[in-house]
């Protein structure tokens, strides 16, 4: 008998995850421990950088896996967008020095897969950061079929030219850039309701920086 | 939102995992956030324990827990025994997304989900929005605590109508109402106005179910299908879809699409006990051993513990139960022994139970060829159904099989004419009854007097006449014993008490003997003999 080579890396994939649950936890008390050092919190704040990147790309990779697996279905249960969102600003400031910035009802829920809207933010901030941005301010529409909109905008560079097209839709351009966008599309493509899908829109805004949209069906 | 240290001060907390060092992080990690009452568990059945003997406010299970039970079966053992309120939190701890995870019944899902890995930061965010909610939802969880069910109805129609941020739980929980109070036509349209909107996963169980107790099978299995394509792993629905193949008298389907849920979640004890069940109706031992056997595995330590698995388990493995002995045939006996044991001792006080595992105990001995374990048994057994006041005809039933495979069947006999003689007799004890007569055909009993008067002869010519008796006492025990055999029986006395000497009782015998031979007509050979016989019981009679 043998495993196919998607068993068998999701297998692994989810004993990583514990490894890095197990990781996590070890550092939070360590955290603890060396509060009020200089020194080695400094030495702290890396190590947490390193460790939480890796557990995002442990759980993106998980997410590729299921992306490109046709059985994939995703979860797409009711959350609270500011639960969602909250960690994953704190995490950006403190590391990063980027404010994220929601501007929307901390009591708004819909109903999203968390782990890929995880998985599109944390691709647009590191998008974000890269464009030089250190504000990104999140905004919210919801309309009455109860489909709704996650808006991404930033005081970076924006788009570059040949990243945007007319229609404002994502079109990859090789395998050298746009990986974060691909994930970010494949997240939101994920989504489906009734006939429809959920997609993305790129521009970039009047005065400074890009403007992302995350529609959701 | 109310700050997380206030909502969780003062809370019995139980938070359980299987990793020493994730239940210890697990325990810091809430003592840090607020909590000062926490207890910790490392495995099911400690979990269920703790339950049992303490009022939580809060439960935190991871959902994957190693070898034993997992933390849904934690959740859904607790609630069934209603040791967890509803005004109780529970928190499922993941690796998987959640739909990843086999889905329980609505009725037995966790408050919500926390996925893997998390920092504390994330878990302080969501255990404040999940005590927030809780918090806002607590009129409605003290109405369904108090079965206080109208009230719990008038409170979702407010909710839902006040708090559309809460409307999609609140809508949950109505429908969950609303079948219990058997109110189905209001549930289906309430379902129908969620699917309009969404197609989510519990409300399409949750219309499937309504339209089965609608009796409109086949709807309800159409969408039961679609939502098993959907939903491979909403194990609910494959329970659901069983129950219409059992509505359709299509036991095999029902068995197949049992199997296929144990596929999934196979550690689900009700689950097991059903498809043992149905697979034993359906005479596939081999499926039905193996659920059985988890079903007494699983539920050892659970409130689904049951004596039924026990024998039904014992019973399901006699079909791998024969003379060879082989490995296979030594581990199922074995097996099969081990359960009865189990079942006697915890059981004890319950003579029923203890005489149905003496008599599977005696037909294990049978099927090994083991005949004098297989008789002491069957002896045992019928002492206990002896101390029983008004047995049961399916205890009468199986008694009688008992005593046919032990080779008395007389006694077997004596058993059938009672339970005939009852009017009370379901569909299934008359067809037994049917069934068990024919195994005692009059000429199997005659058969069987012969073989023992051939042995008795045998002793008697050998002049070992108490072992001659012994055995003809036995062939005459039987009201099929033919002529040659009570003249034999009589001969036997006669030549005894002869030797040694005659002795009232022995007389009646004989006595009684002679009046069932009746009188032989000169025309029959045997009538000189039968002659002699009754001189010589009047002589010892005389000498008496």
């Amino acid at each position: 008998m043998s495993f196919d080579i998607n068993t068998l890396l999701s297998a692994q994939l989810h004993d990583l995850k514990n490894q890095m649950q197990a990781l996590l936890n070890v550092q939070s008390e360590l955290n603890d421990a060396i509060q009020m050092d200089p020194e080695q919190q400094s030495l702290m704040d890396k190590l947490q950088r390193h460790s939480n990147n890796l557990s995002h790309r442990l759980i993106e990779l998980l997410s590729i896996l299921k992306i490109q697996n046709d059985a994939f279905k995703p979860s797409i249960e009711e959350h609270w967008l500011s639960d969602t969102i909250t960690p994953l600003a704190n995490e950006f400031y403190h590391l990063h020095g980027l404010t994220i910035e929601s501007h929307f009802d901390d009591d708004f829920n819909n109903f999203y897969d968390e782990q890929l809207l995880g998985i599109a933010l944390h691709n647009a901030c590191i998008n974000s950061l890269k464009a030089g941005a250190n504000k990104v301010i999140l905004n919210v529409e919801e309309f009455a079929n109860g489909s709704w909109n996650l808006s991404v905008s930033d005081n970076g560079s924006g788009f570059s030219e040949d990243q945007l097209n007319d229609q404002n839709t994502f079109d990859p351009q090789g395998t050298e850039n746009g990986l974060g966008l691909y994930l970010i599309e494949q997240a939101l493509k994920a989504h489906k309701r009734n006939s429809q899908t959920g997609e993305i829109t790129l521009s970039n805004n009047v005065d400074e920086g890009a403007l992302l949209i995350m529609k959701f069906p | 939102m109310a700050k997380l240290d206030a909502m969780l001060a003062g809370k019995r907390i139980l938070a359980v995992d299987d990793l020493v060092e994730s239940r210890s992080a697990m325990k810091k990690m809430l003592m840090i956030l607020g909590a000062n009452n926490v207890d910790i568990a490392m495995d099911g059945d400690e979990a269920t324990e703790f339950i049992l003997n303490n009022d939580y406010d809060m439960v935190i299970s991871d959902y994957n827990l190693g070898r034993g039970r997992d933390g849904q079966q934690i959740l859904e053992e607790a609630r069934f025994i209603r040791r967890l309120k509803a005004t109780t939190t529970f928190i499922m701890l993941t690796g998987e997304n959640a739909m990843d995870m086999v889905m329980g019944a609505i009725e037995y899902e966790p408050d919500d989900y926390v996925t893997k890995p998390f920092t504390i930061d994330i878990m302080r965010q969501r255990l404040t929005r999940i005590l927030t909610i809780k918090e806002q939802l607590k009129p409605i969880n003290e109405a369904i605590d108090r079965q206080a069910k109208a009230e719990v109805i008038q409170l979702c129609d407010e909710y839902i109508k006040h708090k559309p941020r809460l409307k999609n739980r609140v809508e949950r929980i109505k429908g969950r109402m609303l079948m219990s109070m058997k109110r189905y036509d209001e549930a289906l349209a309430l379902y129908d106005g969620i699917l309009e909107d969404r197609e989510i996963n519990w409300a399409l169980l949750g219309k499937a179910t309504c339209l089965f107790h609608k009796e409109k099978y086949k709807e309800s299995k159409q969408l039961l299908e679609y939502t098993i394509k959907e939903h491979p792993k909403y194990v609910q629905c494959y329970d659901l879809l069983s129950k219409i193949h059992l509505k359709n008298k299509d036991l095999k389907s029902a068995q197949n699409t049992l199997v296929s849920a144990t596929h999934v979640s196979p550690k689900q004890v009700l689950r097991q006990m059903e498809l043992g069940r149905i697979a034993f109706a359906n005479q596939d031992m081999a499926v039905a051993e193996g659920a059985f056997r988890q079903s007494v595995k699983l539920a050892r330590h659970s409130c689904y513990r049951s004596v039924k698995n026990y024998l039904f388990f014992a019973k399901s493995l006699q079909h791998k139960i024969n003379t060879s002995n082989n490995r296979e045939v030594r581990s199922s006996s074995g097996d099969a022994f081990k359960a009865l044991e189990e079942a006697k001792t915890i059981y004890a006080d319950t003579p029923e139970y203890v005489l149905e595992a003496t008599m599977i105990e005696s037909t294990t001995y049978t099927n090994l060829g083991k005949e004098a374990d297989a008789l002491a048994a069957a002896n045992k057994a019928e002492k206990m159904l002896a101390q029983i006041n008004d047995p049961s005809s399916a205890q009468l039933l199986a008694m009688a099989n008992v005593y046919i495979a032990t080779k008395q069947h007389a006694k077997a006999q004596d058993l059938l004419s009672t339970v005939s003689k009852r009017k009370d007799l379901s569909r299934s004890e008359a067809r037994e009854l049917d069934r068990t007569k024919g195994e005692i055909s009059e000429q199997v009993v005659r058969q069987y007097t012969t073989d023992i008067n051939d042995k008795a002869i045998g002793y008697f010519e050998r002049g070992q006449l108490s072992q001659a008796i012994e055995l003809l006492d036995q062939a005459t025990s039987y009201k099929e014993a033919g002529l040659a055999v009570l003249l034999n029986a009589i001969q036997v006395k006669i030549t005894y008490m002869d030797q040694r000497a005659a002795s009232r009782k022995m007389l009646d015998e004989v006595d009684e003997l002679l009046r069932r031979v009746g009188d032989i007509p000169p025309s029959d050979d045997r009538h000189q003999r039968w002659l002699l016989l009754k001189k010589s019981q009047e002589r010892l009679v005389r000498m008496l």
